[in-house]
């Protein structure tokens, strides 16, 4: 069977994620309103705001699992819902998604869920892809002696470095977070930090990170976007947030459990 | 975009061989695509092409892309016979590649004790005998594990006749209306239809002796006894057997089940104790109105065929048919109950974590207690043979 392959998409866009004028709501409750956020190439971005301040949604209506209520979204210059279904699978392969919950196969297992989106996306034997697979298992920082396992058989921080290595299975240049160090413990946490850094840095990654973590925010992000009011309230480094005058910035930062050290 | 520039190119290399007398190195040259969807094949052509040549120096004229599967792919090829600096005028793709570099030692290692394993030629049937062994212990697991939970069930019941303060009343009562009493329409509806075709079918048979009249004795015998039970309890086992399995399995999933046991609620008492009470109630319930349908459904195939009204039906099923043919019948539906019962809630206990065990389990629930309650019916009518009219 010869499968389908995608050809490497075009970029006609510096950046990889341009939003603008971004609405969204679900009967009378507005989540978003003219919400506009660039990304740029090579970022690693941190989207911060307090429950119920739409991340989620944002983040869902980026990937294009929910149609936002009006707004434009671009992906490496390409308009989201426009266009073949080719462009569609090349824009999808240049991005990886790492789910909350990591969203395993349960019926797979640590390499097969990394060789899914070979399987599905190039034309590599079974053997080539799974070697390619250990490798990045081993990017991750997985002991490859877990590469048989059952997804159920995983602790939290191995099923979060497998779904990270799904997620890059196809040296995606886009990479989506959602609260990637939610559950881990501070060590785990700090580890995970520090691979995703070193990740990006070495695969020239753009990361989108949802996450609550101080700790990854001071680590990891370039900069940081805080999502109120509905919509981005301020974007920059941390060290311009902290400054910030807005009430619910200045709180995330000063509040009990921020970490403005003085 | 047109068709033409979207045309990928794949990875290529050439290589040129070292000059005779000279220094030995030859001179690997990448070009193309170098990225993960136009790899297939490449390592092994390389390491083919590759084998006669101890140093490689690689130059990359033409190279127009390169992921971490392609630099993977000629790190693999290549192993130690790299001579020189590789992607100089290229820091993103030389980081790449030390980048995979790092990583080797570790997936050689795991390769190196983790060989693949050579497939021997008796492969299926060496692997059919040790599924067929696999499943020959799981069965005597299995009914093991049915009879411990059997005990484990009888226990609880023991215990709350002599302290019936402790039996759950509510959940009990709900369950032998969404397992008992909402069954009702289907019992009885498919009694009804099977005892017609009965019918139907005796009138048809006996007519040629003269003896038509007789299916009244046939069906209604054959319904009290055999039909209506089976059919009861089949219908049960389809509905509630998978409904105790994936509602205990999802709990035991969602870790409601560890969570009573934390607050001392013993989960068999809470949760299967009602269940397998309220079926012992509400099956034969459910058969008796089954079999009453599946007598009006004979002897209405009877008025239409030989025009003998229901006033003579029941007439001749007073005159006729002893009583014991009924109590042959019910007698069996407790038992049929227990085990509809027990094999849901115990296959929902042994749930696992992943969806793929619930929906295993849910099945097997099905199937085992369909299979058992049709071996059951097979000893009720050889024990009760005698039990004639």
């Amino acid at each position: 069977m010869k499968r389908q392959v995608v050809p490497p998409l075009k970029e006609e866009c510096e950046d990889p994620i341009v939003i603008t004028g971004l609405n969204n709501s679900f009967g009378s409750n507005v989540v978003h309103e003219n919400l506009d956020l660039t990304v740029k190439r090579g970022e690693i971005l941190g989207i911060v705001g307090g429950s119920g301040s739409g991340k989620t949604v944002l983040l869902r209506s980026i990937l294009g699992l929910q149609k936002p209520t009006s707004g434009d979204i671009h992906l490496f210059g390409h308009r989201l819902y426009e266009g073949s279904d080719e462009k569609t699978r090349q824009i999808q392969a240049k991005t990886g998604v790492l789910f909350q919950s990591g969203a395993l196969f349960s019926t797979l297992t640590v390499a097969e869920n990394i060789m899914a989106p070979m399987m599905e996306f190039t034309r590599l034997s079974r053997r080539e892809a799974r070697a390619v697979a250990l490798l990045k298992m081993s990017m991750a920082g997985l002991p490859l002696t877990a590469a048989d396992l059952a997804p159920s058989e995983l602790s939290g921080g191995m099923i979060k470095r497998t779904a990270l290595a799904r997620a890059l299975a196809l040296d995606a240049q886009l990479l989506f977070l959602d609260e990637p160090t939610a559950g881990l413990d501070p060590i785990g946490a700090a580890a995970f930090d520090t691979l995703i850094r070193e990740l990006a840095g070495s695969l020239d990654l753009t990361v989108f990170m949802i996450t609550h973590d101080l700790d990854s925010l001071y680590a990891i992000c370039d900069e940081i976007a805080v999502l109120a009011d509905r919509h981005v309230v301020e974007k920059g480094p941390v060290s311009q947030l902290e400054k910030s005058s807005h009430p619910w910035i200045h709180q995330y930062f000063h509040g009990p459990r921020g970490r403005v050290k003085k | 975009m047109s068709r033409a520039t979207s045309k990928p190119i794949k990875a290529e290399f050439t290589i040129t061989a070292p000059a005779k007398g000279g220094d030995s190195v030859a001179v690997l040259n990448l070009s193309g695509q170098w990225i993960i969807t136009r790899l297939e094949g490449i390592v092994a052509r390389m390491q083919s092409a590759l084998k006669k040549y101890d140093r490689v120096h690689v130059t990359t004229d033409g190279l127009e892309a390169l992921d971490s599967a392609g630099a993977f792919a000629l790190h693999y090829a290549l192993t130690d016979k790299l001579d020189g600096e590789i992607f100089s005028d290229n820091e993103n793709y030389a980081r790449l590649y030390a980048l995979v570099g790092a990583n080797r030692p570790t997936m050689d290692t795991y390769n190196r004790e983790n060989p693949e394993v050579r497939k021997f030629w008796l492969h299926p049937i060496y692997y059919g005998l040790v599924h067929l062994g696999q499943l020959m212990s799981g069965f005597w697991r299995g009914f093991i594990a049915q009879s411990v939970f059997m005990g484990h069930v009888m226990t609880l019941i023991m215990l709350s006749i002599a302290r019936p303060s402790r039996v759950r009343w509510a959940p009990l009562f709900n369950i032998m209306q969404r397992a008992g009493l909402e069954a009702l329409p289907i019992v009885a509806v498919t009694n009804l239809f099977v005892g017609a075709v009965l019918a139907f079918l005796m009138v048809l048979s006996l007519k040629a002796y003269g003896g038509a009249v007789f299916s009244i004795d046939f069906v209604s015998i054959g319904v009290m006894r055999e039909f209506a039970p089976v059919i009861a309890a089949v219908l049960i086992a389809g509905r509630s057997a998978s409904g105790f399995a994936a509602e205990i399995g999802s709990m035991k999933m969602n870790q409601e089940i560890d969570a009573m046991r934390v607050m001392g609620i013993d989960p068999y008492e809470a949760l299967v104790l009602p269940r397998v009470v309220a079926l012992v109630i509400m099956t034969p319930l459910v058969t008796f109105i089954g079999a009453l349908a599946g007598m009006l459904g004979g002897s209405l195939a009877i008025w239409g065929s030989l025009g003998l009204g229901p006033q003579y039906f029941v007439q001749r099923l007073y005159d006729y048919v002893p009583t014991v043919n009924l109590f042959v019948g019910m007698i069996r539906t407790p038992v049929f109950a227990v085990t509809i019962a027990v094999v849901g809630c115990r296959l929902g206990m042994s749930v696992k974590d992943d969806v793929i065990s619930l929906g295993r389990q849910v099945t097997k629930a099905v199937v085992q207690s369909i299979f058992l309650i049709f071996m059951i019916d097979a000893i009720f009518a050889m024990l009760f043979n005698g039990f004639t009219f």
